[in-house]
This record gives structure tokens, sequence and C-alpha cells, in this order.
């Protein structure tokens, strides 16, 4: 496995590093989206991700990554978890899946295992890109170029939390719960609504504009590209302050629970905005409380939700042809007017 | 977006050096032009200077996907009764080059899989090292790049210069000055001032993406190493900065007080003088071992690398020119046959992209067991005649192309209403995955205001100042619109034009004032469109229809509409419910 780049030595791009970190400790918060120019450090981010999580249990052999104690897979027939003798797990990364944009349907959903098929006439499935990413992150770099028919079979795992395969005769049905992460760039085309819907949060970045910080980066890459080993062992110690953060956001999460005050005030930022449905309110509410959770807070306060509800509402607002208005701009116009009374 | 620096052989061959140096880190080059002596020489050159046993690969543009990544070998697994893997060309390139061949013509699929291997994160490379990759590319200059995404990861875009009868260039280095080069590189380390040199000149360019800033870290580096010094001096930085951020410049800064300097002093000598050769130490010894070059020399040495146009080139890209890249990637002339929904099989081979569907390839072998069975011992006896391949249907995307008459009184008007019928279009289409283009014509041209593209910023952002007024020179706006059909239906989408005008021709195709040219022009245009098959509708917005538009429609095979007070909605509707017309009579 090539050696990634340490979560805790990217060089700012706060907004991003923040939003990737909420979707960590909380999956419900629904993926992040990631908008700005190439080279910008989007890829590094997600995929330095896999190195920063702690490992997670799974039962040994199984496809699609089921903890030991999980309520027998939904994969019914084949599930090594369900006799209960299989049942000792081992710990492995949290997966994180890259899907390129010329993927085939074949390769998200899975397909018949054609070695198998072949010599021994065995029907064995052979699981796609959505079962290696259950309980992970799934990354789609120019997510807004990715082909419709494709989105289609994510949006449908996305909000059904498992994977059914009904081709080439085969019959499975398996779980794929994944944080969807994608990248792009809004210049080169829209993102179709009901994905962007999908994403919980979405922020922009863009190339630092001082010469010191691209100095940083370069530097830190570079060291990283001659040494990853010694790069990666040199920053360990703040990766692993980082990952207990996570772990002990996660831990605080269950014991954060929104004021009545707070739900009023979230409710009233989406209709001041107009957003459409409730996913805008409900995003809006566990953000802020993954971010209070980062932050180690008791309770979760405006401030809280102030700071995440750029991101969690700014590609929800309907767009307007004629507006030409940045929907960032109108996040805070409204956070400023709701908020402060 | 990468332009292509036109260099001598002194630096193209330095670009080989500076790849043998650190093929993985550099990440490689995209060649332009087409096949021919100065291409040998390079990639010779370059294979020469590499360590012996060193991977060269070329890959051809035919390449299957097996052959690429690696995986299942159907036949030799068939023959052979247990599964019978093959190595992909990209895994055997390790520590080495890929040389991909016509990189402009590969598909999206494959040119994806190029880049993920490139990061080290597709599995066919992921247990070998890294490698490099050498595109060549043999589009015309003014078709959309190849590859933007990939060309970003290599550090240099190079177009080689003409050989001439008898020339011979040469680098003067050995394989064994590359290695002594690497064992140098490999503790080389770059000063932060120099790196802040490096990094205020690419933002100084306008340099996105910060993998140039690396990227030329790398070859100042490299180029160090190629010198034997122990760490890079300004001629290595003022080297990476032309270039690496040279082709990735977005915008050339005006060094200040221009006229001055130039009245003082003569300009200084393009730091490439002071660089011929490179590689040979005592003359780069005697030169000063300033660490920080100035900005504006090498603003200047990375300007007169840079093509005459392309100040101009960058102005149209910040509009339009630059959509035509809007979707970021290359076309699809060889049609993707791995994707789309599944439409029926047929009987062939499997092949590129064509994945076999084995529940209909058992299928055909089953009433042959039997007999086949007699005669080999296996548990499913499947022949080559028996292979099924899933057969699937791509929806094409669609591009509408307004061709605009911006002349004469109603243009603005018109031009306003196109506009927005546009935006419309644009903003109803996400489902359709439809691109829109603007051409408008007036006076002796046709221009394209918007190139093709499928986002509304940019549209919005084009369309902002709408030139109008002048003749009419329909012939003309109907050529521009015919050329970008044809471009469009090359890559593999389909075309949709729509012309809106009120007639009345009067400028000719060779810019002559004169109606009864002007007319016969648009008349042959026209017929043009009917010879090459293209769908398109004519908008006549004549307050009581005209007798010319409607003949062209007639000559041409157009759907005629009259459309007196063309309004946004009025057009994008007619559009709409044409389109849909043609996708159903598909």
């Amino acid at each position: 496995m090539a050696q990634v780049f340490p979560f805790s030595a990217l060089v700012g791009q706060d907004d991003m590093v923040r939003a990737i970190m909420m979707a960590a400790v909380d999956p419900r918060i629904g993926g992040v989206l990631i908008l700005g120019d190439r080279g910008t450090g989007k890829s590094t981010a997600v995929r330095a991700l896999a190195g920063l999580l702690p490992k997670m249990k799974v039962i040994e052999g199984c496809p699609y990554n089921c903890p030991p104690d999980a309520p027998l897979g939904l994969c019914a027939a084949d599930c090594l978890g369900k006799s209960g003798k299989q049942a000792n797990g081992k710990m492995m990364p949290v997966p994180v899946v890259d899907l390129p944009l010329g993927v085939s349907e074949d390769r998200v959903v899975g397909a018949l295992d054609l070695e198998a098929a072949l010599t021994s006439g065995k029907k064995r499935f052979e699981p796609g890109l959505l079962a290696r990413a259950h309980r992970g992150f799934l990354y789609i770099d120019e997510v807004n170029l990715l082909e419709d028919h494709i989105v289609d079979l994510l949006l449908d795992a996305a909000a059904s939390g498992e994977t059914i395969v009904e081709r080439e005769g085969l019959s499975v049905r398996h779980p794929s719960r994944f944080v969807l992460i994608g990248s792009g760039n809004p210049e080169e085309g829209e993102l179709r609504p009901q994905m962007l819907d999908r994403f919980g949060l979405a922020v922009d970045v863009s190339t630092p504009k001082d010469v010191a910080s691209r100095v940083e980066v370069v530097r830190r890459r570079d060291a990283f590209e001659r040494d990853p080993a010694g790069f990666i062992k040199s920053w360990a110690r703040k990766d692993s302050a980082l990952r207990t953060k996570i772990t002990k956001a996660r831990d605080r999460l269950e014991r954060l629970e929104p004021s009545d005050e707070m739900l009023g005030a979230a409710a009233a930022l989406c209709i001041e905005l107009g957003t459409d449905g409730l996913r805008g309110e409900l995003t809006l509410m566990k953000a802020a409380r993954a971010y209070a959770a980062l932050e180690g807070a008791d309770e979760i306060t405006i401030m809280h939700l102030k700071a995440i509800a750029p991101s969690a509402l700014g590609h929800r607002l309907r767009r307007d042809p004629l507006d030409d208005t940045g929907s960032g701009a109108r996040v805070e116009r409204a956070v400023d007017k709701v908020l402060a009374a | 977006m990468t332009q292509a620096l036109s260099l001598g052989w002194d630096d193209a061959l330095t670009v080989a050096a500076l790849l043998a140096v650190d093929p993985s880190g550099l990440g490689g080059v995209r060649l332009n032009g087409p096949a021919g002596a100065e291409r040998k020489l390079w990639l010779e050159t370059l294979e020469r200077l590499l360590p012996p046993g060193t991977p060269f690969i070329p890959v051809p543009a035919s390449i299957d996907h097996v052959r690429l990544a690696g995986g299942l070998d159907l036949a030799e697994t068939l023959a052979a009764g247990r599964p019978v893997m093959r190595r992909g060309a990209l895994s055997q390139a390790e520590g080495g080059f890929a040389v991909i061949q016509m990189a402009d013509t590969w598909d999206e699929d494959r040119l994806g899989l190029l880049g993920l291997a490139l990061d080290g994160e597709h599995e066919a490379v992921r247990e070998a090292s890294p490698f490099a990759l050498i595109l060549l590319d043999e589009a015309e200059p003014d078709a959309a790049p190849t590859a933007p995404a990939l060309a970003q990861r290599l550090a240099f875009h190079v177009e080689l210069p003409p050989l001439r009868y008898g020339e011979a260039p040469s680098i003067g280095l050995s394989a064994e000055d590359i290695a002594k080069a690497r064992t140098r590189f490999f503790t080389m380390t770059l000063s932060d001032e120099a790196q802040q040199e490096l990094s205020a000149l690419a933002l100084a360019l306008d340099v996105g993406s910060l993998r140039a800033d690396l990227l030329a870290r790398r070859a100042a580096m490299a180029h160090a190493a190629l010198a034997d010094r122990e760490e890079p001096i300004a001629l290595d930085i003022a080297l990476a900065a032309r270039l690496v951020l040279g082709p990735r410049a977005r915008a050339l800064p005006a060094p200040p007080d221009q006229e001055n300097e130039e009245e003082s002093e003569p300009p200084p000598p393009p730091p490439q003088e002071d660089m011929e050769d490179p590689p040979e130490p005592p003359d780069d010894q005697s030169e000063p071992s300033d660490l920080t070059p100035n900005l504006d020399q090498l603003i200047d040495a990375i300007a007169a690398n840079l093509p005459p146009d392309m100040l101009a080139k960058l102005e149209a890209a910040r509009g339009g020119a630059a959509a035509a890249r809007s979707r970021g990637r290359t076309k699809a002339k060889v049609k993707a046959k791995q994707r789309g929904r599944p439409a029926g099989v047929r009987r062939m081979r499997p092949g590129d992209a064509t994945r076999l569907d084995v529940v209909e390839t058992l299928r055909a072998a089953v009433p042959f067991q039997k007999i086949r069975r007699r005669q080999a011992h296996q548990p499913v006896a499947v022949r080559a005649d028996d292979f099924r391949t899933r057969r699937l249907k791509q929806r094409q995307s669609q591009t509408v192309i307004f061709m605009v008459d911006a002349s004469g009184s109603s243009a603005l008007n018109r031009l306003a209403e196109a506009k927005g019928a546009i935006e419309l279009i644009l903003a109803e289409c996400y489902v359709r995955r439809d691109e829109v283009a603007l051409i408008a014509f007036r006076g002796e041209r046709a221009e394209i205001l918007l190139a093709p593209t499928r986002s509304l910023a940019r549209a919005k952002r084009a369309l902002t100042a709408l030139p109008g007024g002048g003749g009419t020179p329909l012939a003309m706006g109907l050529e521009a619109g015919l050329r970008l059909a044809l471009h469009v239906e090359r890559e593999g989408q389909g075309a949709l034009l729509v012309m809106m005008s009120d007639g009345g021709a009067n400028i000719a195709l060779d810019g002559t004032p004169g109606r009864a040219q002007a007319g016969d022009d648009a008349r042959d245009m026209a017929r043009a469109f009917r010879a090459n098959g293209l769908a398109w509708l004519a908008i006549d917005t004549s307050p009581r229809g005209n007798a010319q538009m409607r003949a062209l429609s007639e000559d041409g095979g157009a759907t005629y509409v009259r459309l007196p007070a063309a309004d946004a909605r009025g057009v994008s509707s007619a559009v709409q419910s044409y389109s849909d017309a043609m996708q159903g009579a598909e």
C-alpha cells in the first residue's frame, strides 16, 4: 500500500480540514463537497484521512468490511458473521476508496467474478467499489464530470445504505454505508442538484495567495516524497493527537443534545434562506454538533452554528440565474440577520 | 491548462536530462507535435541517458484495458483452464517511463487510469515503484488540449524545434553522468529563499496549482545535480522557472518601468543564452552564485519562450476560448463501450473496453457441452466463438450551437434574447447534460463568443458584453457554425444548430459587400449543412417573415420557425421541443 501524507502536515485550508474532520466524527452529516482549482491539496487531504482515522474492526475475510458484532449482514447468503464461529475480527484501516471518472458500472456495484466463472463454472460475486467503501469514505475527484448513470448508482446507495445487485444472473444485496467526498471545479461543469443536495457540507478551497504558505506546502511535500517513512514518523505525534481528538469527539457526540433554542435558530436560518426540504436543518444541526464535539464543548452554542452555517447551507440555496451574489455571502447575511437578534 | 513551450534544442535536451535524473518526481513531459525525426531524436536521447535496464515502455493508443492495467487474460485463461494473469504496461514501466502514443486520441477512461496510476493510487501499480509519463500529443494546435488534468501532473510541456537537414543536436552527457547526478540529487536540498523565489514567481504568473511549485523545485534541484553542484543556484532556479512555471503561466505581469529600462540599459540577455550547455560544470561555476535571481528577469525569460500569441490567447481564455476546455476532459473519439445502460448482447470477442457477458457466453456454450466434453476435460468447455459481449447504450450528450445575427438594428435585441435563451437552456439542462455555444456574426466576421460549455457561471461571464451592428455576413455565420458542429461531432457528441436572423445577407464569404454573392454563399453553406446531415433550426426574426430565410432552410434541410418577437423563453422552448423531436426520431 502506498504511504499517505500525514493529515496533520497539511498547510492551511482550514475550512476543508474542518469539514473533513467533522465528517469523520459524524458520518451521518452526509459527505463533503470540496470545490476549487486543481492542485489545491484536495486529493492529498482526502487520502491523508485514511492514515488518520482509528482502525476499525472487521470480520476476517468479509468483503463488505462488516464489524464482527453486526447483526447478521445483509448479504445473508454468504455472510461470514452469521455462523458465529467466524466472528473473530481483525483491525483494518478505514477504507478511503477512489472512484475514478471513467469507471464502469461493473466496477462500482460489482460483477460476476469472471475468473471463477470461467475456470470452475462457479457463479460468484466480485464486490465492487461500493462494497469496499462500506464504513469508510468514497472519494470522487471531479465529481461534477461524473457520468449520469454512475451518479444514479451512488445516489441510490447513499440513500439506502445498501447496494442491490441484479445483473448477470446474480442477485446480491450488501450493506454499503459510506461518506461521500467529492471534489471538483464548478467552472468545468455544474453538479446535478440531486447530487449537490446529497452532500452534507460544501467548502471552497483556493490556492494560497501568499508565498510563505506555498513554500511551506512545497517543502513538506518534497520532504514527504523523498523520505515518506521518515516524514510520516516525524508527524506521527501530531497525527496521533488529531486521532485522539476525533475519537474523543465521537464519544462526546452522543452527549451533545441541541437545545430548543438551537433548534429554533437553525429553523429560522433555513426559513430565512428558503432552503428546500428538511435536509438543510438536519445537516445544520448535525454539523453544529460535530463541530461542538470537536471543539470539546459541553453544549452546542450559537457560535458553533454560525461557524458551520455557510458550509452546511451554502450549496442548498435555490439558484437564481439572475442573481450573481455568491451563496456564501447570502448565508452570512442571513446568519447576521437571524442569529444576531 | 498548460501552454507548450517552443524551445531550442539545448533546452529540449536539457528537459530530457532532467527527466532522466528524477523521472517520477517530475512526472514526465507532454511533447507536442507530429511523429518525426525531432521526436525520435528526443526520445532516443532520453533513453540513452537512462541507466541500462530502465523500462521505456511504448504504449500504443489501441492498447486494451488488460494490457494497460493488467488483469485476467481471457483467451489464455480459457486455453489453459486456469486463471492466467497478465502484468499491465503501467506496472512494467515502474521506475522508468511509459510513452503514451497519440495521447490526444485516448479516451477519458484510460486517461483517468493513467492519472490514478501516476499518483500511485491505482491497484495496478500500487505495489510497483513510481514511473513517469511521456505524452505524445499530436493534436492540432487549436483543438481542445489533451488530458489537462493529467498534464497538470507532468513538469514539462514542450514543442520540439524543427530539425534542419544535417543538424544533429546532442546533449554531451552520458548515462554515467546521469547516474552521478542521481546520487547527487539524492542529498540535494533547496534553500527556503530559493523556494520563496519560485513560489513568488508562481503567484506572479498566476499559476494556480501548488503542484507547479513542487515540480519547479525538483527541476531546479535536478539541474543543479546535473552540474554537480551542492545546491541550486540562480541559474538552476531560472531554468526551472522557465521550463516548469512558464507553460503554466496564466498572466504575465508587466515589468515595472519598462520604458525607462529600455532607455537606460540594453535589455538583459535572455537567460537561456547563459545556459547553453548547462550541464557542463566549468561554464556554470563561473556564474555568480547569487541565490535570488531578479524576478523581472525571470519573467522576461519566461515570456521569451512562450508562443507570441499567448497573451491574446490568455485574454480569450479568460472569456470564452477556455470554455472549449470547459469540461476539463478529453474527447471520446474512441467510443466508450464500457459505459451506459445495458442494451442486449452481441456475438463478439471481448476486446478494448467491452466486457464479456459471462451468462450469455455460457448459455451459448451449453448446447455443445456433451460433444465438447468428449474432447476436453474441463468442467465447462467454452470456446472463443461462444463469446458474447454486452452492448451498452450511452446517451449522447448534445451541444446546442447558436448562430446569431448581430448585424443591424435589431441586433442588440436578438443577442440579448439569445443570451437569455442560453441561460435558460443551461439552467434547465442539468438532467440532460447539454452544452451550449454561441456564435455571433456581423460586419465582416463571425466569432465564437461562447465556446461549448455546460457552466452557467462561465456563460454569464462570457455573455456580459455583446457587440452589435454592421453588415450581415450570413454565410460566415453559417460557416463558423458548420465548423464548430463538425468539431463537436468528431468528439462523439451530437450537435444541434440554431440560427437566429432576419435574413438579408449582404456580406459574402470573402468579406466583400454585395447582396447577390452573399445570398449565393449563404445558400451554398446551407447546402453544406444538409450534405453533412446536420440538424438545424432556423429562427426567422423578421417582422413579416423573410423569403431568404425560408429558402435557406429549405436548401439546408432546416426546420423553419418564425418568431418575430423572439424572446428568451420562446427561443428556449422552440429549441427544446425541436431537440425533443430530434431525439425521438433517432
